[in-house]
């Protein structure tokens, strides 16, 4: 390697670059140290927090040992056994199934009801009414899920809950909301509209905005109504938006939303039917059971296939309006 | 414009109705916990949430501050890890975006390559278990919950976009007057860049006071816990904080139990009090910042 044993003055630099020689990097380095200084706090960062990790994955391939050399990753290889143990026990399914479906449910309801919203809130004339409700309706999204078990436990627990109340008051049953999991599904579907549905309502605001007001004073001198303005203008404009978001939440449909779910439910063993995902069962295998091995290897699977469905999705977003791709 | 008809007004009048419901269902269970943090325990079990103070009381308030240190110190955990926190992201995301924005830079495609797979792919949980607890050896340390949530890939292209957009010609005369590019970016992109670094620092700050998963894999010492993390405990074991309450906040109460509902409500209302009331004015921020550019690596 060559050295430079003085740094070049920066005027030089300066000087030097309205002609843009190609040069090679190691003088480019010498010319310009202070652009590679810069940036070497973020590589390193990078390196550290999210390439050793993925070196770290070797894990899922040994019998992990915490005194085994480099951090364990020197333990005794056992091939694919920590997965055999994961693919043959009859939770795998459970949890991959219960990710999907949750994460299923999670776009296609949050995509709804955020047009809906988006719709209502752009329909809306009462300027002072909509500036309330939208701050209104995007504050949920700032409060963090342990605060939200909070106030889900004020509306859902069986003695106390406002629920449980108004179902007695309008002569149903109390549901013992903390012992049923069948119910969970739909709980977690309504906390998440009400904390993300508002605020996931911006990016269609943005499209609504950028619809022009010749199309829409067109379709009412061809005798449009309000609602059919709705229908035949607006829905059709979000479609590409809305197909861009389906997309791109796809790509996570793998990843279950640890935070949420733990926050919500914790360790209760009577909800893990419907409620264990991928990543509430890695945290359980890592943190209750010791088992680094099998949690490495289910965590693996899960980024493999994580990767697999964002390339994919990223590849048709393109195809559908290439500005909104990824990559 | 033509007169409308009674089913426009209708329609109009649905979706205003629509909007207006969801918003009162979002502003509902903040209303009940906070009515029920200054409502009497006994009433509380005794008749349930409701949406007027049941018998006001503010015990668990006068509990949470003056019966434990627990909520007090938590909250300074919390505002120092947001403060360091927000500081070290902004420093780091445009530090390293900076130099990813100038055309001239040798490489920068491969670096930005190199960030932007970290999007694409990770370790998961295990490795950066091990990576925090074994080799940085950052368990029981405040800085995990600084340091690891800093810089991302998201907001290094959002930074990094946003830098692209200043017009050239100002660097360029900075440049011919001699500013190296250190300079430019001190005195010509960052004060440029104030909406983006609003954002990325009203995001950021969000994180770090929203943090407890950090904080549930790396933190047991009790006086590192972040105020959610708190309520956490509060939730999975809802005597927490009466466990450590000083003898005379216990005396104070006379043979009154101590209200663990409330303190438990209370502690989530102090937690989310600084944001209910910031976040009316800092809306346009946070709007603002999902709509900036697209990502692209």
């Amino acid at each position: 390697m060559r050295t430079h044993p003085t740094l070049p003055e920066r005027d030089n630099a300066a000087a030097a670059l309205p002609r843009r020689p190609r040069r090679g990097l190691l003088s480019e380095l010498a010319l310009r140290p202070s652009l590679y200084l810069m940036v070497l706090p973020g590589v390193l960062f990078f390196l550290i927090f999210n390439y050793l990790p993925m070196v770290g994955l070797g894990i899922a391939f040994v019998d992990y040992s915490p005194i085994a050399p480099f951090f364990g990753l020197g333990s005794r290889f056992v091939g694919l056994e920590n997965f055999r143990f994961f693919f043959t026990s009859n939770e795998w399914i459970r949890v991959t199934l219960n990710t999907f479906y949750l994460n299923a449910l999670f776009i296609s309801s949050g995509l709804i009801a955020q047009m809906l919203l988006a719709v209502g809130l752009s329909e809306t004339r009462l300027q002072g009414l909509k500036r309330v409700s939208q701050t209104l309706m995007f504050l949920p999204n700032f409060i963090s899920w342990t605060v939200v078990s909070v106030f889900s436990i004020a509306l859902f627990s069986t003695k106390e809950g406002l629920i449980n109340k108004l179902l007695l008051m309008f002569g149903g049953k109390a549901v013992n909301f903390y012992q049923t999991a069948s119910v969970w599904p739909g709980l977690l579907v309504a906390l998440r509209l009400w904390k993300g549905a508002g605020f996931g309502t911006v990016i269609y605001l943005s499209t609504i905005a950028g619809i022009s007001h010749e199309v829409y004073e067109a379709a009412t001198i061809d005798g449009a109504s309000r609602m059919g303005r709705v229908r035949y203008v607006t829905l059709p404009l979000l479609k590409t938006t809305t197909a861009i978001l389906l997309i791109m939440s796809i790509g996570g449909i793998f990843s279950g939303d640890f935070g949420m779910i733990y926050a919500l439910i914790g360790d209760n063993p009577m909800l893990r039917t419907t409620t264990d995902v991928i990543d509430t069962y890695v945290y359980r295998a890592l943190r209750l059971n010791n088992d680094y091995g099998m949690s490495a290897a289910v965590g693996l699977f899960q980024s493999i296939m994580g990767f697999v469905f964002v390339v994919c999705a990223n590849a048709v977003a393109k195809k559908l309006d290439p500005d909104s791709a990824l990559f | 414009m033509r007169r409308e008809s009674a089913a426009d007004r209708a329609t109009v009048a649905g979706f205003t109705l629509v909007c207006a419901v969801f918003a009162l269902v979002c502003l509902a269970p903040l209303w009940v916990a906070l009515v029920a943090s200054f409502s009497n325990e006994y009433a509380l079990i005794r008749s349930g949430y409701q949406l007027w103070i049941n018998q006001f009381d503010l015990t668990s308030y006068r509990l949470i501050f003056s019966g434990s240190d627990d909520v007090l110190r938590a909250y300074g955990v919390t505002i120092l890890t947001t403060a360091l926190g927000v500081g070290a992201t902004l420093l780091l995301t445009a530090m390293t975006a900076f130099p990813l924005s100038l055309r001239t830079m040798r490489g920068r495609g491969a670096i930005a390559f190199f960030a932007y797979f970290t999007m694409l792919f990770n370790g998961g949980l295990v490795p950066n278990y091990i990576l925090t607890v074994r080799f940085l050896r950052l368990k029981n340390n405040l800085l995990v919950l600084i340091i690891p949530a800093a810089l991302n890939a998201y907001n290094l292209f959002l930074m990094r976009n946003y830098f692209t957009t200043l017009p050239e010609s100002l660097a360029e005369s900075a440049r011919i007057d001699g500013a190296g590019d250190l300079r430019i970016f001190r005195s010509i992109a960052l004060p440029l860049s104030k909406p983006i670094l609003a954002t990325i620092g009203l995001f950021a700050a969000m994180g770090y006071w929203n943090e407890w998963y950090r904080a549930l894999l790396y933190i047991d010492r009790r006086n590192m816990f972040t105020l959610q993390f708190l309520i956490m405990k509060l939730q999975q074991q809802v005597d927490f904080l009466t466990s450590s309450m000083n003898p005379q906040a216990r005396q104070s109460l006379g043979n009154i139990p101590v209200p663990t509902i409330g303190i438990r409500l209370a502690t989530a209302m102090v937690s989310i009090g600084p944001i209910v009331l910031l976040y009316p004015f800092l809306q346009r921020y946070f709007i603002g910042g999902i709509l900036i550019g697209s990502v692209k690596g």
